[in-house]
């Protein structure tokens, strides 16, 4: 284990206070002996460098999916008190609300005859990787509908249905989203973008459900075994790159005005009640819902080509759940036994509230939100459900995804792209791409095991296993 | 090579040096050109902006930021490019061809210019640097 940090319980590990200076906090990460190998320094002061932000409550927290970013580290979770703590696009990321939804449909394996048709289908019908256009052409005022109202906005459009917008975190909206705060700029990315997949870890995978962990709560998600499910990873594309990109430049402006001393740029911040924390808020909340709006779209072309495709009906396809995992939220929770006011920030991390919680949609309210983790291209994906427990231990999150151990760079050099199509074939699972760099970058070989570090969240508690998944089919962005 | 890759788990890091800021700030942009795009461009359209900046790093992560808004929005490819900068401001005078999928793609998606770790230093009579483009 890295210098300085100490272990704390079988899983939990502390970075203590001077581990940088000006730490407010400690900072704690979790992992098992399987996962600490693939810890990197850089990620362990990522963390501690959050541990110095001003109002940060009790821990900077990283789930063990922890990778090195930039500001935050991947998998880092931090809450700040809303009157005397800051915010930071730094703890978000550029692509704001990335996130996955998970879709069911009444099919089981043996209906799926036209595996390659389906796909080749849905390659057409979902724009993927650089350059890739939409057909939709947005007026300015349906853009500033997709910003305002999210998901909603998506479905009234005739994107979808009534209970897509309740099974999506947040209504599928940010209801502090503030279009004032997105540039012409940000807009003039996120017009052309709408309904796109976009490229690098961003996927669309058919899937089977292979395994019920918990059978209560799977029964409550509507998940069967042997059931065919989609699954779709995206954010918010150019829109909320260039809306983050423009806030940073004002809030490393704002770093000076209000006097506060930070390890790294990429953490700039202001205080929550600020203008230019307000104006910041607004904005990625905009682009949050322009985010659930783009997923639900995404998610009307996929209904489209399998009714044509595997003669279902549009409203036979339904939305388990949607997950934001690039986010920052003014949530409440319990400190020092009272109800505080925080702003959780999740970078790379899952919301994961637990049964009871007014945030859960009501059919789901008894078992607690749906926490959708995918696995790398060719691995496992899990469905977990909240608990009480990661409302007490991580302000009600849980860990995003399987965290890379290789570099893009190191993946290409070492795996051949061609290769990895090959294996997979051979196990079934057939993979589209713009080209064989975005399969190597991406191969199982690049990430850490999904099932290990689902693992480390469920036998902590901060989530618990209900199905898991294996791929049929990837389309690759 | 004025440019290579480093490792970085998640992201893009390059490291990138030059005779002087103005060249190092160009092939910062070439070296953003080259992950997001292949194949050669022709300098058919040209474009021009400016940006300013309290010191280099902000300037130069303004430049690319903006850079990569227009490659964007634009759909062009660019492969000229010439950055003056006078006092705090830059100016880029750009020229490339529109992006062609036969062509140009297979590259990367970069989401963002990030500051994290970004510092100019001078190293044996150049400028270098390490920036991060967050894919």
């Amino acid at each position: 284990m890295i210098n300085g940090v100490k272990r704390t319980g079988d899983l939990e590990w502390e970075v203590p206070i001077g581990f940088v200076e000006g730490m407010r906090v400690p900072g704690r990460f979790f992992l098992s002996d399987n996962l600490t190998g693939t810890l990197e320094d850089g990620a362990v002061t990522q963390l501690a460098n959050v541990a110095t932000m001003p109002g940060i409550i009790r821990h900077s927290l990283a789930m063990p999916d922890i990778h090195w970013g930039y500001g935050f580290p991947i998998g880092g979770v931090a809450a700040f008190d809303y009157e005397t703590g800051v915010i930071s696009p730094g703890g978000v990321g550029f692509d704001i609300n990335c996130g996955v939804r998970l879709l069911t449909t009444p099919l089981t394996v043996k209906d799926i005859t036209k595996k390659k048709e389906i796909l080749d289908q849905l390659y057409d019908a979902v724009p993927v990787g650089v350059g890739a256009r939409s057909s939709l052409r947005l007026s300015p005022k349906q853009l500033d509908g997709m910003m305002t109202r999210g998901s909603a906005w998506a479905v009234e459009e005739g994107f979808g249905t009534e209970g897509d917008v309740t099974h999506c975190e947040e209504g599928g909206g940010m209801k502090e989203a503030d279009p004032s705060h997105v540039s012409q700029k940000a807009r003039s990315r996120g017009v052309p973008q709408s309904g796109t997949l976009g490229a690098g870890n961003h996927f669309l995978e058919i899937q089977v459900a292979s395994e019920i962990c918990d059978p209560e709560a799977a029964r409550a998600f509507g998940v069967e075994e042997g059931q065919v499910c989609i699954m779709v990873h995206c954010g918010s594309r150019g829109l909320g790159h260039q809306v983050c990109t423009d806030h940073l430049q004002t809030l490393e402006r704002a770093v000076e005005k209000y006097q506060i001393k930070l390890p790294d740029r990429q953490l700039a911040c202001a205080p929550l009640t600020s203008p230019e924390g307000k104006a910041y808020f607004g904005g990625m909340a905009a682009s949050a819902n322009y985010a659930w709006a783009n997923r639900q779209v995404i998610t009307h072309q996929i209904r489209n080509v399998l009714t044509k495709c595997c003669g279902i009906e549009y409203d036979d396809i339904r939305l388990v759940y949607d997950v934001a995992h690039n986010v920052a939220k003014i949530e409440e929770h319990e400190i020092d036994g009272r109800l505080t006011k925080v702003c959780v920030h999740r970078k790379g991390a899952t919301r994961a509230f637990g049964p009871g919680c007014p945030d859960v949609p009501h059919d789901y309210s008894k078992i607690g939100q749906p926490v959708i983790i995918p696995g790398s291209m060719g691995s496992s994906s899990y469905l977990l459900k909240g608990t009480a427990e990661a409302m007490t231990r991580t302000f009600g999150s849980t860990c995003h995804g399987a965290g890379r151990i290789l570099s893009r760079s190191q993946a290409k050099k070492t795996i051949k792209g061609s290769q990895v199509r090959e294996n997979l074939g051979r196990e079934g699972i057939m993979v589209k791409a713009p080209h064989d760099g975005a399969i190597a970058e991406e191969a199982p070989g690049a990430y850490k095991s999904s099932s290990e570090v689902v693992s480390v969240v469920d036998r902590l508690g901060i989530s618990r296993l209900v199905v898991r998944f294996e791929p049929l089919g990837v389309i690759k962005g | 090579m004025p440019y290579e890759e480093r490792e970085h788990t998640a992201d893009i890091l390059m490291h990138v040096s030059a005779p002087d800021v103005p060249t190092l700030f160009e092939e910062c942009g070439h070296a953003l050109m080259d992950v997001m795009y292949r194949g050669s461009a022709r300098s058919d359209c040209q474009y021009s902006f400016a940006v300013t900046g309290t010191d280099h790093e902000q300037l130069l992560q303004a430049f690319l930021s903006e850079l990569l808004c227009l490659t964007e929005t634009e759909n062009v490819v660019f492969s000229e490019i010439t950055v003056t900068i006078d006092d705090g401001s830059l100016t880029a005078c750009l020229a490339g061809e529109p992006f062609d999928r036969k062509i140009h793609a297979g590259g990367t998606e970069v989401k963002g210019i990030s500051f994290c770790g970004l510092a100019i230093s001078r190293q044996n009579d150049e400028y270098v640097l390490d920036i991060l483009f967050d894919v």
